[in-house]
């Protein structure tokens, strides 16, 4: 790495003006430090350089994984144990600074649902790491699924949702990070389906579902999914003719998912023919 | 699992998302209701439901008596665009709204793939 030049700084203050210029590729610091400077640079360099990556320096103690957890949502691409493994950290740092394969650069996309989508149709394995207002939040995957999620105190769905909903923000992708929490079981297909509707919702400025994602503790049935399933049968109910059956289920329908049009133009000009007799 | 209304949804959703001359599809029962619908917010989905049931009971009517076969397809034009109601198997019809400055040509061959692709779920 001849080509690579190192700058220390005394404090964190002087590691951040030197961020500035834009010029720095990596960030390596120490993480405990007395006066929990290291914490702060870590908060703050994410903050003005989100895509920059950040190793952070650690000794062991007892409480490390919390600690580590708590390094990690803040955004550090790496957490390496004190003392190092020279060539295993110089290959890290190599890594940080030149990617293996592949393209670089920076992209806006007008949803995180497009970077969910991208990284599980890949098949992409790695964290995520995102940062909305200084709110950071981290989505990993392992093989195109959605395994964790964390985001200010919550993890898993709760978080993966709190995600979702932001607006705007910037993220970083480390590939090699792996989590060895895992509390999303939910296939990647039925988070994606569900990224889909969520955006096309914020999109159409409707209302999201009440819960859409919290839905899990109900075997994922949603109400609209439980609305659609209610106005199937009362599709099948109709070409048996048995219109009022029909019209109890449209009813469910039309109650679980009041903003589709469809239930309830189809339960009006039932309710109709029912009115006038049609129903043999 | 989706339900087969949110498959032949999905169907809909394709074809609009390929075919942009294609502002509105749905998939209307023989009993004229709504099966499955992609339309913008301005339309109203009483008015295309009744309207398709109506188009679809004339159409049949005058396939039937004066050419003594089955309906295929219908269709009305209007300075604004057409109206094009085909029928999706023996107990649905697929509607669509497409713009004037479509090439109907090329509307057909998509709608007819999209029948294809709807007969899976209908």
């Amino acid at each position: 790495m001849a080509d690579v030049e190192v700058r220390g700084t005394p404090d964190a203050d002087e590691a951040l003006r030197l961020l500035v210029d834009r010029q720095s590729r990596l960030l390596i610091t120490e993480g405990r430090t007395r006066d929990g400077d290291g914490v702060m640079l870590v908060t703050q360099a994410r903050r003005r350089r989100p895509a920059l990556p950040v190793i952070v320096m650690s000794g062991s103690t007892p409480d490390s994984h919390a600690w580590r957890d708590r390094i990690s949502r803040m955004g550090a691409a790496a957490l390496v144990e004190k003392p190092p493994h020279l060539e295993n950290f110089v290959g890290l740092v190599g890594r940080m600074l030149v990617p293996a394969h592949g393209f670089s650069g920076e992209v806006v996309l007008e949803g995180l649902p497009d970077l969910v989508q991208m990284m599980c149709l890949s098949r992409a394995s790695g964290a995520l790491f995102i940062n909305h207002e200084g709110e950071p939040g981290t989505i990993w995957f392992d093989g195109g699924d959605v395994v964790h999620a964390a985001a200010l105190d919550k993890i898993g769905v709760e978080a993966f949702r709190t995600m979702l909903g932001w607006s705007a923000g910037a993220f970083n992708l480390d590939r090699d990070a792996r989590s060895a929490e895992r509390t999303i079981g939910v296939p990647a297909m039925h988070l994606l389906l569900e990224c889909a509707r969520l955006f096309d919702e914020q999109r159409s400025a409707r209302p999201a579902e009440a819960d859409v994602f919290g839905a899990q503790r109900q075997e994922w049935a949603t109400p609209a999914q439980r609305a659609a399933e209610y106005f199937q049968r009362g599709l099948e109910l109709v070409r048996e003719r048995r219109h009022a059956d029909a019209m109890r289920e449209w009813e469910e329908a039309a109650t679980l998912d009041p903003q589709n049009r469809m239930y309830q133009s189809n339960l009006r000009r039932l309710r109709e023919r029912v009115r006038r007799g049609d129903d043999p | 699992m989706a339900t087969k209304s949110e498959r032949i949804n999905d169907v809909l959703r394709g074809l609009r998302q390929g075919t942009p001359e294609v502002i509105g599809a749905t998939v209307v029962s023989s009993e004229g209701f709504i099966v499955a619908s992609v339309l913008p917010n301005e339309v109203d989905e009483d008015l295309i439901g009744g309207m398709s049931a109506s188009l679809l009971g004339v159409g049949e009517r005058i396939s039937a008596d004066l050419m003594r076969s089955q309906m295929e397809q219908t269709y009305v034009r209007s300075p604004k665009g057409y109206i094009i109601v085909n029928a999706a198997g023996p107990d649905a019809v697929l509607v669509l709204l497409v713009t004037r400055e479509a090439k109907l040509g090329l509307i057909f061959l998509e709608l007819k793939r999209t029948i294809v692709e709807l007969m899976k779920y209908l």
